[in-house]
């Protein structure tokens, strides 16, 4: 017994080491072959897209059965007639929902032509309350690559493509601690600049910190944010966010002002992927 | 055949988590299920199965993350697969009590350990603790609330079996 515990000690000081020789030397993930990821996902896509779609089902049928409620305390009178449409009306609702999301992903991609668009719905989210990391039902089949923009059907910047699978991608949103972006004041006035990244409680709030805009850097507060398209990979005015407040920094050298992101991460169920600006 | 059908069940949990469980959050908190699991599992089977489906759980977890940010969930959860392991043969199986108060600690333990990988990941760490790890620990306590019956159901029944 008491080499035995021995032996799963020396195995718990192993881990401990290994993993804080990963945390000083700061190795990759990428030893990780990628066919193992591919099929890792080969087989948690279909099964993410099942148990979302009982999920969808199950919260429209919920919504549609709460308005049905009521009417019927409205419209006693018609009680048998709502009953009858009870069914077509959850059904409907959720047609009428989607009509609308793609009624103006369509205003969005007339505004912009140049832009080609892969539409993708979010079939999951990575584990842990400090990624902030969407799957997606699309990936190297459909073309994905690493680093394309991703928006929403409003066009607001969600984020970029992370990891790449056969079937599924990763998107790394506006929120994860490994995100950033560069952004430009939109007022034609100002064109101020500076680095956008996820802000400290970025968990809970959906704030974001725009950094190392120059002290004398036109920013107010209500301006809109948009992408600057100045860093590779992003095109220029994606929105991302609205100022809300400015700051000081680096003792009066820099401004940093924090943004409402347009984004609402935990509403998003559709987006859109930018194969080609 | 147990220990197939335990993968297909960490494997089944992880989907939930990934699923399910980005709609169900607590002021916008998650639970770790997955760390629920490997806790109950390393509780009532032991340490070495604690690290078995700890290092399963993990890596599904790493997997998805994956890529050039390197998480450390499948080395940190075998760790606190054995550490759960370490109070099986301490505690009283049938008391509920302790499992849902370990949960909370081994929350913290698992959070303060990614920080201390992830330096830049959080860069209020005391805010981080009170505002998100505290929420998630108690979602993980209320969750082991359900899992650990559930699981110690099931491993007594199979214990039943084998002594027939």
């Amino acid at each position: 017994m008491g080499s035995n515990l021995i032996r799963w000690m020396v195995v718990v000081v192993l881990i401990i080491v290994l993993l804080f020789t990963i945390q000083r030397f700061g190795i990759s993930f990428t030893w990780l072959p990628e066919t193992l990821q591919d099929f890792f996902c080969l087989i948690t896509t279909p099964l993410q897209k099942a148990v979302n779609f009982v999920h969808d089902t199950i919260t429209g049928s919920i919504e549609g059965w709460q308005k049905w409620s009521t009417l019927k305390e409205e419209n006693r009178r018609l009680k048998y007639e709502i009953f009858k449409l009870k069914r077509e009306l959850v059904t409907k609702e959720i047609i009428s929902k989607e009509n609308l999301r793609l009624r103006r992903l369509l205003g969005f991609v007339e505004e912009n032509p140049s832009f080609s668009y892969l539409g993708a719905r979010v079939i999951g989210k990575a584990s842990g309350n400090w990624f902030s990391r969407l799957i997606i039902d699309r990936g190297r089949d459909d073309g994905i690559k690493t680093g394309m923009p991703v928006i929403t059907y409003e066009g607001a910047l969600v984020g970029e493509v992370g990891e790449v699978f056969k079937s599924s991608a990763q998107v790394i949103t506006v929120f994860d601690p490994v995100f950033v972006v560069g952004g430009i004041v939109e007022r034609s006035d100002s064109r101020t600049v500076g680095i956008i990244k996820s802000g400290e409680n970025y968990l809970l709030d959906p704030f974001l910190l725009m950094e190392n805009i120059p002290w004398d850097g036109d920013v107010k507060k209500g301006d809109i944010v948009v992408t600057s398209g100045l860093a590779k990979g992003f095109p220029k005015g994606l929105p991302v966010g609205r100022v809300v407040e400015i700051k000081q920094k680096d003792y009066g050298l820099t401004q940093s002002a924090t943004l409402e992101a347009f984004l609402k991460h935990k509403t998003v169920e559709e987006v859109l992927v930018i194969t080609s600006f | 055949m147990k220990k197939l059908i335990t993968l297909l069940f960490v494997f089944f949990v992880f989907v939930i988590d990934t699923t399910l469980f980005s709609h169900w959050t607590f002021r916008g908190i998650r639970p770790d299920l997955v760390l629920v699991l490997i806790f109950c599992l390393g509780l009532i089977r032991g340490r070495k199965e604690g690290v078995l489906w700890g290092a399963a759980g993990g890596l599904f977890q790493d997997l998805l993350i994956g890529g050039s940010f390197l998480v450390g969930y499948c080395l940190l959860k075998p760790l606190l697969g054995f550490f759960s392991g370490l109070f099986t043969e301490r505690i009283y199986r049938e008391n509920l009590f302790i499992p849902v108060i370990l949960i909370f600690f081994f929350t913290f333990a698992q959070e303060i350990l990614l920080f201390l990988l992830h330096g830049d990941l959080v860069s209020n760490w005391l805010n981080a603790l009170g505002r998100v790890v505290f929420f998630e620990a108690l979602f993980n306590s209320l969750l082991t609330l359900i899992f650990y019956p559930v699981l110690l159901g099931w491993d007594n029944r199979d214990s039943e079996f084998s002594l027939l």
